[in-house]
């Protein structure tokens, strides 16, 4: 059965989990290469590795946006509310059609503490 | 009002809001096409799902993957890019119904689409439900009138029943569908007609035909016409049954027709190809039964505990060259309590409605069916069925004896009778005026093809001068109102 990089590089990416084995998990990783004969596909692994790891990190960043700048302390305490025990990576963009407030994007979840949000909340309570 | 009492009642209303962050789940495109979107993140995404696409878009959630959720769109998607973001909802779908719906053409999200403006007092329903169980509903016992001879004379439909009509195309399928629903005036009967991948041309004379005969007084249509994304077309029939059990919870009695469900096979067969979902018989996937009887099953008759009311549908399928065991013909005859079928031949031969009285079966409605129906109708089923099988055997035999030659007669003057032009149902006290005339001989002496001349002439005869026994006959049956419509047959006759 033919092997595809975006799968190699799959599983590489799986198996460098563990922090204490890397070395030997490339180790390995590079004899199975050769032994099967599929070292013609390491470039498009490594572009595949990176495509996914750029995802992870992508995925497990707290975006934040503020309609303008804010301290580094509002920051903190925004992804404070949004991840508790998180060493995170943090984005903070400006987008001004939210007004005022923030809202964060975290693991698929959105956070929207925004001014934008809280009009049109009260415009349905309202219009009712 | 002064801007006191305007300002005190801002206050009043807003003394609940509460500034909250709000929590929502998102996923991102990964592909998008074709009315399709697949999309990753959404781990908690239910089945049937809507989600939030930029720009409001609605879609809905019907392949629940491993690391994927596929999504078919409601409406416009060439905005729509990946990377984009999705929000889920949290909500099933459910479309907007009421009373204000009566007189009103809606898509199958339920918004108006004959431009008189929203719709207005109306609550939301879920599109996909679970038919009625046992215990909630009770036997067909009541009729449902279509004003057509044949079929309540010898394939009676009750309330609450599923029957099918299915035929090639231009046998006149619609035209049943339609004077049905003209037929329910006065009825105490509401109707839906969902239009299913139909030309926009086809469904506004439709409309204008209901309006023009004052039907659209008690009549909803939901359209999701052949320029209309497929989604649309497979939830078209699912939002015309949403709205009619509006009215049956509310003890009121429907008639829903599907027009038809051939093609809302094909599109919810379309949309499983596109979605990736694995091929069955004739490419059809393999929820292609259920995706008929889960619809068919909503159409019941309720017991008086549960509200008396009832959904009667008229679904109508679509054949090639006559092929009924085709698979979608098969499997909608399996569900439905019987089946109407039209005949291409008898069309051309210019018997319509072509109803081939052979082929075609109520397996309910017989229960329901008036007295006076079913004490002159069990004579002219029995002269049909004789007439069937000699009229074949006549074709062939040159010297008949007088018994069959009678017979043969009969048959071909019942034929003559039971045809009727489109657009003109008759009441019941008419249709057992004329049966029990045939029954009696007062055709005998009349020439096949003046029998639809003698037919118009009597039917003005009865409506014009003898209304209550018309009425009389509507309500029941008894050697009195025999003997009296005998004497007027004989009297009429003699003139």
């Amino acid at each position: 059965m033919p092997v595809s990089s975006v799968q190699m590089a799959r599983v590489l990416h799986d198996s460098l989990n563990d922090e204490s084995n890397k070395n030997e998990v490339v180790r390995l990783f590079l004899e199975f290469c050769e032994e099967k004969k599929l070292t013609h596909l390491l470039p498009n692994i490594v572009k595949h590795l990176e495509k996914i790891n750029a995802k992870k990190i992508a995925d497990n960043t707290i975006r934040v946006y503020v309609a303008r700048n804010q301290d580094k302390d509002v920051v903190d305490m925004i992804v404070d509310f949004v991840s508790k025990k998180s060493d995170a990576p943090i984005s903070v963009h400006k987008d001004e059609k939210i007004i005022g407030g923030f809202v964060a994007l975290y693991r698929n979840t959105v956070y929207d503490g925004s001014v934008t949000k809280q009009l049109s909340r009260a415009k349905e309570i309202l219009s009712v | 009002m002064s801007v006191d009492t305007v300002i005190q009642q801002l206050k009043t209303r807003l003394s609940d809001f509460d500034a909250q962050i709000e929590t929502q789940e998102v996923g991102t495109v990964i592909e998008v096409g074709d009315g399709i979107a697949r999309m990753s993140g959404l781990d908690k995404c239910r089945a049937s799902e809507m989600l939030e696409f930029p720009g409001g878009l609605i879609g809905i959630a019907l392949n629940l993957e491993e690391e994927t959720v596929g999504a078919v769109m409601l409406g416009e998607y060439a905005h729509i890019g990946e990377g984009d973001t999705v929000k889920r909802t949290g909500k099933v779908l459910s479309i907007p119904v009421g009373d204000a719906c009566i007189g009103r053409v809606i898509d199958a999200l339920g918004n108006a689409v004959d431009g008189k403006g929203d719709i207005k007092d109306t609550e939301d329903r879920l599109i996909e439900k679970i038919a009625p169980g046992v215990m909630t509903r009770q036997p067909v016992d009541e009729p449902v009138q279509t004003g057509i001879i044949a079929i309540d004379a010898m394939i009676p439909v009750g309330r609450g029943q599923r029957e099918l009509i299915i035929g090639d195309r231009q046998t006149g399928k619609t035209a049943i569908a339609i004077d049905t629903i003209i037929n329910q005036k006065g009825q105490n009967m509401k109707c839906i007609y969902v239009a299913i991948g139909q030309k926009e041309s086809t469904v506004a004379r439709t409309v204008a035909k209901l309006e023009e005969t004052g039907a659209m007084e008690y009549t909803a249509v939901v359209t999701a016409s052949a320029s209309s994304a497929s989604s649309m077309q497979y939830l078209a029939p699912y939002a015309g049954v949403a709205l009619a059990e509006y009215f049956m919870d509310k003890g009121e009695d429907v008639l829903i027709v599907y027009d038809d469900l051939s093609k809302h096979a094909v599109a919810y067969r379309e949309i499983s190809l596109l979605l990736r979902r694995p091929p069955g018989r004739e490419a059809y996937p393999g929820d292609v039964f259920y995706l008929h009887s889960r619809l068919l099953e909503r159409s019941c008759r309720r017991n008086k505990e549960h509200g008396g009311g009832s959904i009667t549908a008229l679904p109508i399928i679509e054949t090639q060259a006559g092929d009924i065991s085709a698979y979608i013909p098969t499997n909608v005859i399996s569900i439905t309590d019987g089946q109407i079928f039209l005949n291409s031949d008898l069309f051309y031969k210019g018997i319509r409605p072509a109803i081939d009285v052979g082929a075609s079966v109520s397996r309910v409605g017989g229960s329901a069916q008036r007295k006076s129906m079913k004490k002159v109708a069990g004579k002219l089923k029995l002269a049909m069925a004789q007439y069937r099988e000699l009229e074949a055997f006549a074709q062939f035999a040159s010297d008949l004896d007088e018994n069959t030659k009678k017979q043969l007669d009969l048959g071909q003057r019942i034929t003559e009778l039971l045809k009727q032009p489109q657009y003109s149902p008759l009441p019941v006290g008419v249709q057992v005026a004329l049966i029990y005339a045939a029954n009696i001989g007062a055709l005998d002496g009349i020439e096949v093809k003046e029998v639809q001349n003698w037919r118009e002439k009597f039917i003005s005869h009865m409506t014009s001068g003898h209304g209550p026994l018309l009425e009389k006959i509507e309500q029941g049956w008894n050697e009195e109102i025999e003997g009296e419509l005998k004497t007027v047959i004989e009297d009429y006759a003699k003139k």
